[in-house]
């Protein structure tokens, strides 16, 4: 899979402090992304996202550094969609992005 | 004109522009900059009610924190504040959020993100200020990477952007550096200016002004 790599400022831009968003949004619980960082490789990472779509029932597509889960159950708010984006910071450190799409998440949990 | 919908009458308020005025020099139409100030009157009154955006007020818009900052924000507020006198009015304002409009040049763009990043103002990023600035969001996240790690990342990075291997990023650098890593002016456009008065509506009454779109 072929993926993004971070640069310093990519990294520098992932600051709360550079997001003038905030200044409209009232508060950030509805923010639907999550970001956290492992020390696995990428093939691990994929793999364990693939487990954990397959007992969730999603199907899962994987497309230039993302692997993308649709659920496949019907919800409140149509379908869970979830992006989980992969970048590269060293061959053995990634960052991964968590994006929901569409649906509820409420429906659902995931590790 | 009455003052009547705030405690301060905009037209007597240091640095207030018209917003003909405005529209006419930046990215936002009239209706957008009317929309523009009842936003930045919610943010100005925040702590100190003077019509200005004082530098915890800006901060408490960010963090929802007044204490909390960081370097970051502190550039940003420098670079919004570009009278230099240590706050934000409504011109500086509105001037500076039409280069995050999803319409503003992205040269204009470029340009505002090399600013931030020259935390000293020399008109170069040097190795020393990107190595602050990696240092300072490690800082403040819950991302650990050791030394080492940071050392490869801003070597790495530093080989990529400074093509002439001066120790520096100049200006030109910089503009090739973002046309191959787009994705770098995420933080330079906020979608949200676009729909900006549907959240705040304005309740000026006895506007003369026709809202003409070019």
């Amino acid at each position: 899979m072929k993926l993004t790599w971070l640069s310093a400022f990519d990294i520098i831009s992932l600051s709360p402090g550079f997001d003038l968003s905030s200044l409209f949004e009232k508060d950030k619980s509805h923010r639907s992304d999550a970001r956290f960082t492992t020390q696995k490789s990428a093939s691990t990472i994929v793999s364990r996202l693939e487990e954990v779509a397959s007992m969730g029932s999603f199907k899962v597509k994987k497309k230039d550094g993302t692997v993308k889960m649709q659920g496949s159950k019907e919800g409140r708010k149509g379908q869970l969609a979830i992006d989980a984006e992969i970048f590269e910071i060293t061959p053995a450190f990634h960052v991964v992005q968590v994006t929901k799409k569409s649906g509820d998440t409420a429906e659902y949990s995931l590790h | 004109m009455g003052c009547f919908h705030s405690k301060i009458c905009r037209f007597s308020t240091p640095g207030y522009e018209e917003p003909t005025l405005l529209a006419a020099e930046t990215a936002f139409t009239v209706s957008e900059v009317e929309a523009l100030y009842e936003l930045f009157k919610k943010i100005s009154s925040s702590i100190i009610d003077d019509g200005l955006i004082h530098k915890e007020e800006f901060q408490l818009a960010i963090f929802k924190n007044q204490n909390r900052k960081d370097l970051f924000s502190d550039r940003i507020f420098d670079l919004f504040d570009f009278k230099c006198n240590g706050v934000i009015e409504f011109g500086e304002f509105v001037r500076s959020l039409s280069v995050f409009h999803p319409n503003a040049p992205v040269a204009d763009k470029i340009a505002f993100a090399f600013r931030i990043y020259d935390l000293r103002q020399t008109g170069y990023i040097e190795r020393e200020e990107l190595q602050e600035m990696v240092l300072a969001l490690l800082n403040e996240s819950d991302l650990i990477l050791s030394d080492d790690i940071v050392e490869m990342i801003v070597d790495k990075t530093f080989d990529e952007a400074d093509k002439k291997s001066d120790g520096k990023i100049d200006q030109e650098e910089w503009k090739e550096f973002v046309s191959k890593n787009p994705s770098l002016l995420k933080n330079m456009t906020l979608p949200y200016l676009k729909d900006i008065t549907l959240a705040f509506p304005s309740f000026v009454m006895n506007s003369e002004v026709e809202d003409s779109e070019v």
